[in-house]
């Protein structure tokens, strides 16, 4: 032990000449300020790995597009940008003359039938969020949610074909009778229309309004005749003419059901954080619970709601095979919205097959088009979010601001203070307004009824896909192969469709899940180092959120443009790269949010004791990351598995069972998909309800692991 | 730490047990200290807030049980006990912010001017006008401009109220609690800009421009620094001339600074329900209280 007596210590500050430290004392000293060398060089390979990982994905699929859009100069060449885009005619191939392709109708119905459903979506939506965040008594909350959250994983197959042979006929006397009724249904509509608007608050306005512009434009075009487009292919009528089964409206109440579910799910999640706090400071003002939602729920929940919003929006316009089945697919720019429609995405699917080489260039620009579509709706989106971060937003700014002179004299507030006060005298216990209860009573009531509109319908596709599916549960279902002919299913199985989508969702896990894990590690690690690898991370990290709002057929189509043409023919192996295309950004979004979760005090604590990053990654981040990723994953794959539109012109479907990976191979949605547009009989109907329950119970199943996964875990986290 | 004895419980506030009874006898603070002699004289002042035997509950489980307290009108009355006694949860529960908890409920009554509370034909909203709550963590509406945040409470009122009215409401009110100066320049700016002392500034100005008869405070300035602290405790002081004040604290300067009651509450072992051990004007509280628990909390043997 050494004795320090004050006075008496001399530091030296000038360091030991280098040849007086023994070799030995230098090596101990140097390896005490630095680290050994293969430290270091595991380090760098596990930045290079998981850089290199990143940068392979991201340069595959970017090939991919810019090959796509290198495709389509024909198009351009041939049409110009404008003509392509405002063309009204698509005749593949005329009786004389040369082909045209103008993708207007297209757009157009893409454009309204998503505006249809958003219109219809997004107050429901907003209305069963706060039903199940606070509206319901609470034994309610838990069975509704959890049902919503289901539906969000129900692949769009299932909702085409509930649409087509349940919502359909359903709907149709109740077209009927509107069309028998047009202008009193006009007003009533515009009643219902400017309510909705209203009614939907903050975030939601901003969707309801703009789909509510939409419509009202068409309205007004009905009312007066308006030659605001020329050349109308029909007369602008809202909802009259004869009630066919694919239709504006058809298509736009099916997109509805489809997207409420997962507006739902992402706007429940945005309310479920309000703080707790910012409820009691309205209920503690004297507000009731509706006025409470409204002045501190909804405007905190204000930017979350609008990407939830946008999220659907973006599902919808890149909806495929559901609106194959119920627009009905015929060219039509304005007309009655019972009129039929033809989507975007939906004429890619259907003509795809036979397409000529022009055709096949003006199918792809279309395709690219709906993205350019979906990705400035995303932008819109986030603008409106992150200027609606803090303060007022949008809406309230517009309402007018408060002003106040600051240099007036000072203002007497005797008189609002007595008004304020009013009856605090005469009554100890004053009651709430009537007028106050009838309008909280009102919205309450409202919100009860949106939950009714659209968890009922959702509640009833469920039940329906089981009652039905049911009676077709036998060994041979699940061991024989798939019947030829729709006539005649008996004894006919899905064993082919349903080892198909094994392999499928297989290769695209196998091929994504490894790749988007470490593409987010290397996120994750470039954020934190900053400089060019926090660049690229950012740069990688747009990319992904561009990828998200993919429509998924273009996965197909540029599979199909770089890969089965090179390969030359139809594979299994296309097929599962198209489906990993569409899980890559999902894997990578999740998992980069999940590593985020971690901690940053275990990171730096790991850090502090010397480990590299890699091991910090490896045995701190990762193990207490892993359930989150593993539900990531799972989530992804059961995506991936319901998918149908990537698949349509890559794995291309087969009657075979599987012959290799470089073969055709079929799939479960595929299946159904392409069973029901064939011959529609009983018998069919019957075996595409069992192949849906079998389709929607494997990827329920996975869905609830995942979720049982992350309410384990959850569990244990909050715990710590 | 002084074992609770059999003549502890004896000297809780009567109706501890029985938990019913209006008429029962209340516990108000003890007149004629000569020491520190409270600023009101409770036999002459109205009591516009008491209970009476009120025990809260979550679930089955009594949080706290049996308090009688009367609160006298324009003075302030500091809850204090160590934590988890149910000091915050027996504040929530004077204006029925008790119940916005699942599974909360409560025994017992509260009265204002001698109405229940908790009758079924009182209304928690309206309750809340009349019994305004300032809380632990500033919670302004972030969305909502500094005017906005003053306006909220009225507006549910759906009182028509011209511009020059919320001017002048805006600007009184802020003037009140003391916040005018700073912010005059910037009323249209998101509230969530403000520092900490500010915003729990304006949320007392927002609690006082629906005029409530007393206002409760639950631990108002235990995020904020000590300048802020002062400043609040200044304006308590002053507001005193207007309302009647609960206020819930930990700091037991704050408590012998602002109030002229104190009610010291304690809860003897985990999982018991908290109690109401002793009350009385402050300086007796803090000088010579009877309870030997109350004596070892206040001079800091104990909690």
């Amino acid at each position: 032990m050494l004795l320090v007596r004050p006075g008496h210590v001399t530091v030296t500050l000038t360091p030991p000449a280098d040849d007086q430290i023994p070799p030995d004392a230098t090596r101990w000293q140097m390896a005490g300020l630095r680290r050994s060398a293969l430290s270091r060089l595991s380090d760098r390979l596990y930045l290079g790995l998981t850089g290199g990982a990143a940068a392979v994905a991201i340069a595959v699929v970017a090939y991919l597009i810019w090959a796509t859009w290198d495709q389509t100069s024909a198009v351009w060449d041939t049409f110009g940008v404008w003509g392509f885009l405002a063309g009204r005619e698509w005749i593949p191939s005329p009786a004389e003359g040369d082909p045209v392709f103008g993708a207007l109708p297209f757009i157009y119905g893409t454009l309204v039938t998503s505006a249809i459903a958003m219109l219809i979506a997004v107050p429901l939506a907003v209305g069963i969020a706060l039903a199940t965040t606070v509206v319901l008594p609470r034994p309610l909350r838990g069975p509704v949610s959890g049902t919503i959250n289901l539906l969000a994983a129900v692949p769009s197959v299932v909702f085409g074909f509930w649409g087509l042979v349940v919502l359909v006929p359903a709907a149709r006397p109740v077209l009927e009778w509107v069309a028998a009724h047009n202008l009193r249904t006009l007003a009533i509509a515009i009643a219902v229309l400017a309510v909705m608007a209203l009614a939907s608050s903050h975030g939601a306005r901003v969707f309801s309004l703009a789909s509510a512009a939409v419509l009202a434009a068409v309205i007004a075009m009905t009312l007066w005749d308006l030659p605001l487009v020329p050349h109308l292919d029909a007369p602008y009528t809202l909802l009259s003419g004869p009630v066919i089964s694919g239709s504006y409206v058809m298509a736009g109440l099916v997109l509805a059901v489809m997207v409420l579910p997962v507006i739902t799910a992402v706007a429940r999640g945005v309310l479920a954080t309000v703080p707790r706090e910012q409820q009691e400071a309205a209920l503690a003002l004297g507000a009731t619970r509706a006025e409470m939602i409204r002045h501190s729920m909804l405007p905190w929940a204000r930017s979350g709601i609008v990407g939830a919003s946008a999220l659907g929006l973006g599902r919808a316009l890149g909806e495929t095979i559901a609106l194959a089945m119920v627009a009905g697919n015929v060219q039509n720019i304005g007309g009655s919205l019972l009129g039929p429609t033809y989507s975007a995405a939906g004429v890619i699917a259907l003509q795809w097959g036979e397409a000529g080489d022009l055709q096949m260039a003006a199918l792809t620009a279309l395709g690219l088009v709906i993205f350019a579509i979906t990705l400035l709706v995303n932008m819109l989106a986030r603008m409106l979010v992150r200027r609606g971060a803090t303060g007022p937003g949008p809406v309230e700014r517009l309402r007018g601001r408060f002003s106040h002179r600051a240099d007036a004299p000072a203002a007497d507030a005797t008189d609002v203070r007595h008004r304020l006060r009013a009856g605090n005298e005469e009554r100890a216990l004053p009651r709430v307004s009537v007028n106050r209860r009838v309008r909280s009573a009102g919205f309450e009531g409202a919100v009860l009824v949106m939950v009714l509109m659209g968890a009922v319908p959702l509640g009833l596709l469920l039940f329906e896909v089981l009652r039905e599916g049911v009676g077709m549960m036998s060994t041979t279902f699940f061991t024989q192969p798939q019947p030829v002919d729709p006539n005649d299913v008996m004894g006919y199985g899905i064993k082919d469709a349903l080892i198909g989508t094994l392999v499928l969702s297989g290769i695209a896990t196998v091929i994504a899940a490894p790749l988007g894990l470490l593409t987010a590690i290397f996120m994750s690690e470039g954020h934190a180092r900053g400089g060019v690898a926090g660049r690229a991370a950012d740069g990688i990290g747009v990319f992904v959120d561009v990828l998200l709002g993919m429509p998924s057929i273009m996965a197909g189509v540029t599979v199909y443009l770089a890969i089965v043409t090179a390969m030359g023919h139809f594979s299994a192996l296309a097929g599962g790269i198209a489906l990993a295309i569409v899980m890559f950004p999902i894997v990578v979004r999740s998992s980069d949010e999940m590593l985020r979760l971690v901690a940053g005090g275990q990171k730096e604590a790991a850090q502090a004791l010397g480990a590299p990053r890699w091991r910090t990654m490896w045995s701190v981040v990762l193990p207490a990351a892993a359930p989150g990723i593993l539900t990531g994953v799972m989530l992804a794959i059961a995506r991936a598995a319901g998918e149908t539109a990537p698949l349509l012109f890559t794995s291309l479907g087969s009657q075979q069972g599987f012959e290799g990976l470089d073969k055709p191979i079929a799939s479960l949605p595929q299946f159904i998909y392409g069973f029901l547009i064939q011959v529609r009989t009983d018998g069919s109907v019957r075996f595409s309800w069992g192949a849906t329950l079998v389709l929607v119970g494997f990827i329920l199943a996975l869905t609830l692991v995942a979720r049982l996964i992350m309410r384990f875990t959850s569990a244990r986290e909050v715990q710590q | 730490m002084s074992e609770p004895t059999e003549a502890n419980v004896a000297d809780a506030p009567t109706g501890a047990t029985t938990g019913e009874g209006i008429d029962t006898p209340l516990v108000v603070p003890a007149t004629g200290d000569e020491a520190a002699p409270p600023p009101v004289d409770p036999s002459t002042t109205a009591v516009p807030l008491r209970t009476d035997a009120l025990s809260c509950l979550f679930g089955k489980r009594v949080v706290v049980e049996g308090v009688s307290l009367a609160f006298p009108e324009k003075t302030v009355t500091a809850l204090i006990g160590p934590s988890g006694c149910g000091k915050s949860t027996f504040i929530r529960s004077l204006n029925r912010m008790h119940e916005a908890v699942p599974g909360a409920s409560i025994r017992g009554g509260v009265f204002l001017h001698g109405h229940d509370v908790y009758s079924r034909r009182a209304d928690p909203v309206a309750i809340r006008r009349r019994i305004g709550m300032v809380f632990q963590r500033p919670n302004p509406f972030p969305t909502k401009s500094i005017a906005d945040n003053i306006l909220a409470g009225p507006a549910f009122t759906r009182l028509c109220l011209s511009r020059g009215d919320k001017a002048a409401l805006v600007e009184s009110t802020l003037r009140g609690a003391g916040l005018w100066d700073e912010v005059k320049s910037r009323l249209n700016e998101p509230a969530g800009g403000l520092s900490g002392g500010q915003q729990q500034r304006l949320c007392i100005a927002r609690a006082l421009a629906v005029e409530p008869d007393v206002l409760l405070m639950d631990e108002p300035c235990s995020a904020l620094d000590p300048q802020s602290t002062r400043r609040i405790e200044n304006l308590i002081d002053e507001l005193k001339e207007r309302l009647t004040i609960v206020i819930v604290t930990h700091n037991m300067q704050q408590a012998a600074r602002v109030s002229d009651y104190t009610a010291f509450f304690t809860i003897r072992t985990e999982g018991e329900p908290g109690r109401l051990i002793e009350t009385g004007p402050t300086a007796t509280i803090f000088g010579s209280p009877t309870d030997p628990e109350t004596e070892a909390y206040v001079s800091g043997r104990f909690g």
